[in-house]
């Protein structure tokens, strides 16, 4: 089994980039213009924590559909949930990711990113690359991308055949079933949040 | 008449006896998994959302008990290997660890129906054990044949054996009933293990597993903690992992196309869809439409 380490990075490998790459580079470009100018901002190890929080954040929004992957990662909870509450969790887990992959981001400085190839699925391409840290065995990291506002957002990260969200999901839902109701995983999701 | 005598085959060797009981806990387990990965009857109403963990409960509670041994026991043996062992000795135990599981791995690629993946391992294995020193190098790696596992849960896999409701085990962790009994099998199967035993060295397999474990833990030391410390379900988060993981590993290690399975809510799912070998063919860019 290979270093489960950059499993670290669940959903945040990317980041700012300005504005979304222009459609006719297709998914692998979008993918090859963020690990080339965006990630670098994201892993420099000068700034701080702060900073780099704000950082993925703007990234998150703009980068990620986290529209998307709040109702992926929520499944059936979401379609039964009010308004009101999908709102809030969307807020939830946004803070809750941003804050999480922070500090990941720390030591993955040099992080070098390679295109393998590309699969176009329906209305959605998965986007294979393999990452190489200084001295780290690679990597396999698939990048799924969906369209939004004519660009394009990341919906999920598959690392070494592990897809985040799928992950995340199983977890959050066995959160809602234990505890009975959404409630259970907004409360814990603000506790973690709150630190 | 004396009934008092002894029983003719009281002379059994202890081996033989003992290999006869771990057969058959196999048998029974092999039977359980193979139980386990039928379908169910037709006309059965859809099964209700859930994990496919039925013994969820019991399940946690060796989760529960592994943790704790891990906290008290592996996870500082971790990081005592790694501070007084020096990284390239390190790499030379993980090299002769990786060796070792070789002659298992060409059974498993054997019975798989994998003629070329077969081919490789024994390369592999001949190179490593002539040229670098018992597999304390890894020569082959860099003649292109680099280490690869497979293991009897794939086989089963290969075999058409589904993975059945999800388990975790005292020790050796997650698993499920497909990849337990594989485990099984190999405990008797192993021909290093056996070749150990025939020469009387009976305690190698435990030790060898032992160092394995803990060069693992060593390796995962960042992640694990990681994970520990940030999961809201720690539990949940590791059986998500492990199953996709091993789906992962069984569809590589055997090149069967992943049809799917049934998600955390009781849905079919075909995602992630499996991954285009990138390393045959030499194609740097593949694009093809979705089936």
């Amino acid at each position: 089994m290979r270093p489960l380490r950059l499993l670290l990075l669940l959903p945040f490998l990317t980041v700012a980039l300005a504005g979304p790459a222009a459609a006719s580079d297709g998914a692998d470009g979008f993918i090859r213009t963020l690990a080339a100018t965006v990630l670098p901002q994201l892993t420099d190890p000068s700034i701080p924590i702060e900073q780099r929080k704000t950082r993925f954040r703007e990234v998150l929004n703009r980068d990620f559909d986290l529209d998307k992957i709040g109702k992926l990662v929520l499944g059936r909870h979401w379609r039964r949930a009010k308004p009101a509450k999908r709102k809030e969790f969307r807020k939830l887990l946004e803070n809750y990711l941003s804050g999480l992959y922070a500090r990941r981001f720390e030591d993955l400085a040099g992080l070098d990113i390679k295109v393998d190839g590309v699969r176009d699925f329906e209305g959605w391409s998965m986007v294979y690359t393999t990452a190489t840290r200084a001295n780290g065995a690679p990597v396999l990291l698939d990048w799924r991308v969906d369209s939004k506002d004519g660009g394009y957002a990341i919906t999920d990260l598959v690392i070494e055949g592990v897809s985040m969200v799928i992950a995340q999901r199983e977890e959050f839902s066995a959160i809602v079933i234990e505890s009975g109701s959404l409630d259970g995983l907004l409360i814990k999701l603000r506790m973690r949040i709150a630190g | 008449m004396d009934t008092s005598c002894q029983p003719l085959a009281d002379e059994r060797p202890a081996l033989l006896g003992r290999l006869r009981i771990r057969a058959a806990i196999c048998m029974v387990a092999c039977l359980l998994g193979l139980a386990a990965a039928l379908p169910s009857s037709a006309g059965e109403e859809p099964q209700p959302p859930s994990f496919n963990d039925p013994l969820e409960p019991l399940n946690r509670l060796v989760f529960a008990i592994n943790e704790a041994l891990d906290t008290i026991i592996l996870r500082p043996a971790a990081i005592v290997y790694g501070t007084i062992v020096p990284d390239p000795v390190r790499r030379g135990v993980r090299n002769v660890v990786r060796h070792l599981t070789l002659p298992f791995t060409f059974v498993n690629d054997v019975a798989q129906g994998e003629w070329r993946r077969s081919g490789d391992t024994a390369q592999r294995f001949f190179i490593n054990t002539m040229v670098g020193f018992a597999g304390l190098y890894d020569v082959a790696a860099k003649e292109g044949l680099p280490h690869r596992s497979t293991d009897f849960g794939s086989t089963l896999a290969s075999w058409g054996v589904g993975d059945g409701p999800y388990l975790v085990l005292p020790i050796a962790g997650p698993s499920n009933v497909r990849d337990a009994a594989g485990l099984l099998v190999q405990g008797v199967a192993d021909p290093v293990d056996i070749a150990f035993r025939r020469a009387d060295m009976d305690h190698m397999p435990l030790i060898r597993s032992g160092v394995a474990t803990i060069d693992f833990r060593h390796t995962n030391l960042e992640a694990l903690d990681d994970f520990k410390a940030n999961a809201l379900d720690y539990y949940a988060f590791v059986r998500a992992l492990y199953r996709q993981r091993r789906a992962f590993e069984v569809e590589s290690s055997t090149e069967m196309y992943l049809k799917g399975g049934t998600d955390s809510e009781g849905e079919a799912y075909s995602y992630p869809p499996p991954r285009p070998d990138f390393t045959r063919g030499g194609q740097s860019l593949e694009r093809r439409p979705a089936q």
